[in-house]
Parts: C-alpha cells; sequence; structure tokens
C-alpha cells in the first residue's frame, strides 16, 4: 500500500486530506510542523509527501530542502499564490503544486500523477473484470478488447480513477471537455449511456440525482 | 553648446571688443601722427624752397646790377632760374612743380614721373596760405602742397609733391599684423580655455555621471566631490538630496512590503477555512461515508465558518481603527478595569485563574470602547499563555517620570526572542497549531492593541521570558 505523508498545521485541512486520502486507498500519516515531519520521515518510509508552505517552526522550503536528498515526491501545499512563490517552488524541484483551497479529486488526480511519474503506480487499472491500459489507451473486459471512442475512453480513465467518487458533470466537462466547451451536458448523459451498453455497467456507474455520476465497486 | 564652448566663447566676445578697437585706435592714431609729421615737413621743406629761390633772386638781381647793361631782372630771366634751380635739386620721392599766374608750367618734375593731373583744386590758394591735399595717383599716395611766391612781383605757385605711401603702407602692415595676431591669440585661447574649462567642469561631470546613476535606481550612490566652491556646495547638497530620497524610497518599499505581507497573510488565512468548509462540504456530497466522518465534517465545516466571521469582524475593526476619528474623554482605568474583569469571570473560571488589580487612581484620555478591546485582547493572551491555576495582574501607575503606565503581566510561556519584535505584525502567532487549538487565535489581536494605542498617542512596550511569562505595558504620553 502506498503511503501518504500530510505535514500540515492546520488541524482541519489535515483530515480533509487524510479523509479523501483514505477514498483513494492511499495510508496517510499526519505531522504538524516541520520539526515532528523530519523525524518521522527518519524513521519511516513514504512513496509521498504532502507539504505545506506555511508551517510553524520550519518552514516548507527549509523543509524541502533537507528532506530533497532522500527522493521522495513531494507535492508542495499552499496558500501562497504568487508566482516567484510558485516558480521558487518549482525550480527547487518540487515535483507539483496544490494552492488552497483545492478540490479532493484534483488532489487525488495529482498525487496519482506524480506517483505515476516515479513508476509507483502501474499504468494498468483493474476495474471488476476489466482492465484499462492508460498508456496503450485499450480497455480490456474479461481478457477481450472492448472499441471506444477517444471522449468515452477518457470518461472511464476518469470514472476508474475516482471510484466511489460522485463525479459531477461540471467536473466531468471541465475534465474532458475542457473549460471553453459549450455544448450541453446532455452529452455527457449520452457518452454514459454507451459506456454503460458497451461494458454492461448498468449497475456499476449509478446516477446520482442532481449532481452527477458514480462508478461504484 | 558644451561648457568650454561657451567659456571660449565669452573670452573670445570679451576680447575682441576690448582688443581689436583699441589696437585700430592706435594704428589709426599713429597713422594720424605719421600723416601730420609727412604735411609738416612737407610743408616746412617748401618753405626752403621758396626761401632758396627767393635768395636766388637775389644774387641774380645783384649778378645783374654788377653788368654794365643793367636794364634790369625780368620774367624770363626768373623763369629760366626757377628752371635751372630746380633742376638741380632732384630728390627722392619728392617732386616740384612751378607754374606761373598764367598757369603756365615753368618747371615739373611731373613730366618725368608720369604724374599726369587734370583737377588741381589745391592751386586755388588763398592769398598768404598753404594749401594741401592728399591725393592717390596710380597705385601710389601723394601729399600736394601748394603755395603762392612773389618773385620781382611776378607771381608764381610752386607745388611741392611727395611720396607718401609708406605712411599708408604703414598702416595696412599693421592692420593685417593684428589679424595675425588675432587669430594667433584666439587660437591660444581655445587651448587655454578648454584646459581651463576641463579643470572647472571635471567636478561637473562627476556630478552628472552620479546623478545618472542615481537617475537610474541606485539610490545609495553618493557624488564624490569635496571642494570648497559652488560645485562643492552643490554636490553636498545633492548628497543631502539623494540621503533624503534613500530614505523616502526605503520607506516607501517598507510600506508596500509590509501591505503585501498584510495581503499574503490575510490570503492566507482567508483560503486556509475555505479550503476546510468547501473540502468537507465537497466531501459529503460525493462520497459514502459513516456517522462519525458526517459529524467531524459538519462541525469542521461549522467551525472553520465561525473562524472567517471571526476574522471578517477582526479585520473590519482594524480598517475601521484606521480611518476614523475618535473623540478621547477621560476616563478612570481602575472603573475600567472592575468592568473588564467582570466581563472574564467566566473564562477566567475555565482554567481556574485569577484576576488581580492594582490600580491607582488615575484618569486617562481614552475612548472607553477601544480601551475595552485593546485590555480584552491583552488579557484573552495572558489566559491563553497561561496554565490552569495562573495569576494575572492588572495595574495601573505612574512611573518616576510620572507618565501613566497600564500593564498586564502573565506567569505564562512567554513568546521567543526571535519572535518578540513580529507580534505586533497582523497575523502573526508565535505558535499557530497551538493558538488555533487553543480556541481560534487570528493573529488579530496585538495589531489591533498597536492601532488602538496610536489612537490613545500611547506607547506598546512587550517584555518576556520563555516560560516565564510576559508583561505588555501601554505607556500614556499626556
Amino acid at each position: 500500500m502506498i503511503k501518504i505523508l500530510v505535514v500540515e498545521d492546520d488541524i482541519a485541512v489535515a483530515n480533509l486530506i487524510k479523509l479523501n486520502l483514505n477514498t483513494a486507498n492511499y495510508e496517510s500519516s499526519i505531522v504538524f510542523n516541520g520539526e515532528e515531519a523530519l523525524s518521522v520521515i527518519e524513521s519511516d518510509r513514504f512513496d509521498l509527501i504532502l507539504l505545506d508552505v506555511m508551517l510553524p517552526k520550519v518552514d516548507g522550503f527549509t523543509l524541502f530542502e533537507k528532506i530533497k536528498p532522500l527522493g521522495i515526491p513531494v507535492i508542495f501545499l499552499t496558500a501562497k499564490s504568487s508566482v516567484t512563490d510558485k516558480v521558487y517552488g518549482l525550480k527547487a524541484g518540487v515535483d507539483d503544486y496544490i494552492t488552497k483551497p483545492f478540490e479532493g479529486i484534483e488532489l487525488l488526480a495529482r498525487i496519482e500523477n506524480v506517483l505515476r511519474h516515479y513508476n509507483k503506480k502501474s499504468n494498468i487499472i483493474n476495474f471488476k473484470d476489466t482492465e484499462v491500459y492508460l498508456q496503450e489507451m485499450k480497455v480490456k473486459k474479461n481478457g477481450e478488447i472492448i472499441e471506444l471512442t477517444l471522449k468515452e475512453f477518457e470518461l472511464l480513465v476518469f470514472l476508474v480513477q475516482n471510484k466511489n467518487i460522485v463525479l459531477t458533470r461540471e467536473k466531468i466537462i471541465e475534465k474532458i471537455w475542457g473549460y471553453d466547451y459549450v455544448g450541453e451536458t446532455r452529452t455527457i448523459d449520452n457518452h454514459i449511456q454507451k459506456l454503460r451498453k458497451k461494458l454492461g455497467w448498468k449497475d456499476e456507474i449509478k446516477t446520482v440525482f442532481k449532481l452527477g455520476y458514480r462508478l461504484e465497486e | 553648446m558644451k561648457f568650454w564652448q561657451r567659456i571660449f566663447l565669452c573670452t573670445l566676445i570679451i576680447f575682441e571688443i576690448f582688443f581689436v578697437p583699441a589696437s585700430i585706435y592706435l594704428i589709426h592714431s599713429s597713422f594720424e601722427l605719421n600723416l601730420n609729421m609727412e604735411i609738416r615737413s612737407g610743408i616746412s621743406e617748401q618753405d626752403r624752397f621758396a626761401n632758396s629761390l627767393e635768395s636766388n633772386l637775389y644774387l641774380l638781381k645783384v649778378q645783374k646790377s654788377s653788368t654794365p647793361d643793367a636794364e634790369g631782372v625780368g620774367k624770363p630771366n626768373i623763369d629760366s632760374m626757377i628752371r635751372t634751380y630746380l633742376d638741380n635739386l632732384g630728390e627722392q620721392d619728392v617732386y616740384l612743380d612751378v607754374i606761373d599766374e598764367n598757369s603756365k608750367v615753368i618747371f615739373s618734375h611731373f613730366k618725368n614721373n608720369k604724374i599726369t593731373l587734370t583737377n588741381r583744386e589745391e592751386l586755388n590758394i588763398p592769398s598768404d596760405k598753404v594749401n594741401y591735399i592728399i591725393r592717390d595717383v596710380g597705385e601710389k599716395t601723394y601729399l600736394f602742397i601748394a603755395k603762392n611766391i612773389y618773385l620781382e612781383n611776378n607771381h608764381y605757385k610752386l607745388s611741392y609733391v611727395k611720396d607718401i605711401s609708406s605712411v599708408y603702407e604703414n598702416r595696412e602692415d599693421l592692420l593685417s599684423l593684428l589679424i595675425k595676431l588675432n587669430a594667433l591669440i584666439s587660437a591660444i585661447l581655445v587651448i587655454v580655455t578648454i584646459i581651463m574649462s576641463m579643470f572647472i567642469v571635471k567636478p561637473i561631470n562627476k556630478l552628472i555621471q552620479s546623478t545618472r546613476i542615481i537617475a537610474g535606481g541606485n539610490f545609495s550612490e553618493r557624488v564624490m566631490v569635496k571642494s570648497k566652491d559652488e560645485i562643492g556646495l552643490l554636490a553636498e547638497n545633492f548628497n543631502l538630496m539623494a540621503v533624503d530620497v534613500e530614505d523616502k524610497v526605503n520607506q516607501l518599499k517598507k510600506t508596500s512590503e509590509d501591505k503585501q505581507r498584510f495581503i499574503d497573510n490575510l490570503v492566507h488565512e482567508l483560503r486556509t477555512p475555505l479550503t476546510s468548509i468547501i473540502g468537507y462540504a465537497d466531501y459529503l456530497r460525493t462520497n459514502k461515508y459513516d456517522e462519525e466522518t458526517y459529524i467531524n465534517s459538519l462541525s469542521f465545516i461549522y467551525d472553520e465558518g465561525k473562524r472567517l466571521e471571526k476574522l471578517t469582524f477582526k479585520l473590519m475593526e482594524l480598517i475601521v481603527l484606521r480611518k476614523e476619528d475618535f473623540e478621547l474623554k477621560k476616563g478612570k482605568l481602575d472603573e475600567l478595569f472592575v468592568e473588564i474583569k467582570h466581563s472574564f469571570i467566566p473564562k477566567l473560571n475555565i482554567k481556574n485563574m485569577d484576576l488581580e488589580i492594582s490600580s491607582e487612581h488615575v484618569s486617562v484620555l481614552m475612548d472607553k470602547d477601544l480601551m475595552k478591546i485593546l485590555l480584552a485582547n491583552l488579557i484573552d493572551n495572558a489566559i491563553k499563555a497561561s496554565k490552569n491555576n495562573d495569576k494575572i495582574l492588572l495595574r495601573s501607575y505612574r512611573d518616576t517620570e510620572s507618565k501613566i503606565i497600564l500593564e498586564v503581566k502573565d506567569t505564562g510561556i512567554g513568546i521567543p526572542d526571535d519572535d518578540i519584535t513580529k507580534v505586533f505584525e497582523p497575523f502573526f502567532m508565535s505558535d499557530k497549531s497551538r493558538a488555533r487549538a487553543n480556541g481560534g487565535g487570528l493573529g488579530l489581536g496585538l495589531s489591533l492593541c498597536k492601532e488602538i494605542a496610536k489612537i490613545h498617542d500611547a506607547e506598546i512596550r512587550i517584555e518576556s521570558k520563555l516560560g516565564e511569562g510576559t508583561i505588555i505595558q501601554l505607556v500614556f504620553h499626556c
């Protein structure tokens, strides 16, 4: 199981991150300041660190310089949205940067992205009897290849990556069609119908009233 | 126009105004003098010739009277006497000419020397005067002097002509010398003024260089000109100005940095609760949750919402404090202390603490509501820093300079030395996680106190030792 260290001084935010990580089946530990973080990192092994920049005692940038040699992927969590801070962080070699306020699925997507980059996450996602090959962009159900259009495939990946979480129509549009998409939300419903049919996921893809869809295990 | 060019031009103009006319005047005077001398010597020379003619006539008369046929001296005799006498007198540059009353030429040097004249107005001589005229003939200039002479009742006009070209040539020579001299002096003047202005301009150039650097934004640059003249003074004043500008710029920079920090902190303080509120709400609507997660999440949403509300109020207070004029009235501190203690009793009871009041009867000019906010913040901080069963001391007294002091003293955890200068900065929290856990501190309390103190023309002093406690004093200056 993948272990993630959360370094965040705000209890509410730390707890929220933990909840989100739990839904994606990550194991997580929380520490509230830089000093604690250092001692925990020494004694335990982590696959990824979520690091708040504004920390008491030792700030995030200083802490990052100390843990950089360990080669653990680091994502900065910060309320500082100023460009210079971002540039500083990215130049220092941070893997990614998330500004507060952030949403759960954004956090999970970025974590997954970084982990895949470090080859800690496989390129194949399994869901029940279905295998989704992210790199080859193909889908097998019971060993048989299912033909999907590009948009259908992207939608499927989005669903399996966020299983058990409701994906609102807005989020789906934003992710699959992009911000500037002006079409109707009906398009999404049509694509969902086609996915249900092609994969036989009539019960798996649940419609959540007024919100969107959820892939249930 | 460059400075040296200007100096050169000014000097040159002054020089030309005085030197050239003076020289021309000198040359002219000397010319006049020479000319007059020539004329005078010409006249006396002519006199000499006239006298010689008269004495020759006398000799001729003596000669004639000694001969037997004394028929007297006639005009032809005199004419021939004049001719023979004058013929022998050919002097360099001097020409003589004699005509009788019928304008018949008795003798003339002119013909040999190719001087031909048509109009000779000088010959209209008033009876006993000498007439002279200066006339250009060909390339030369001649002085003509005419005079009447009477020899044995015969009227003659004797003309004395002298070549005085040299006088004119002399003047021309002097004038051309003047032009050459003028050119030479101008050339020397150029060199001298360039060197001179280089000497004068050197500090100015230094000044220019420095000003350029300063204008380019490097306000710590100073002009290195150390002379006692006007330029030195200018440099000195310029340096003073640069110091002032640098100070102002630094001050502006600091103000803008303070503002930027305030905004950064404010953004952080706004975003953190927002992250929680949005995050938990999003989690609850998109995930399956159990009862515990549900309650916890809602609690966080509620707390963070409250926190935002509190932040808004505090910010409003801070903004109002910075804008408004407050009317200060005389008020008694001890009464205020009692009131404030009363309102803090529930909070004190939770930690089983005591607030001890020791107050002299002093009145200060104050806005009672603002002073309450200030005291409430200080006492609130003291309670947070204290352990259970601790005691807080609230007192007012006059110090040795008889200034009124209001003091809040606790025996709590104290503030680290590194942080003590930062405690009045907005959003500063010595230990944020502790502050949050301890009932939602915002880090705005002491900034508020500072603003309130400013309104009361009072100074806030802080003294703290880690582990021993903190003393905060409000020193009234009135």
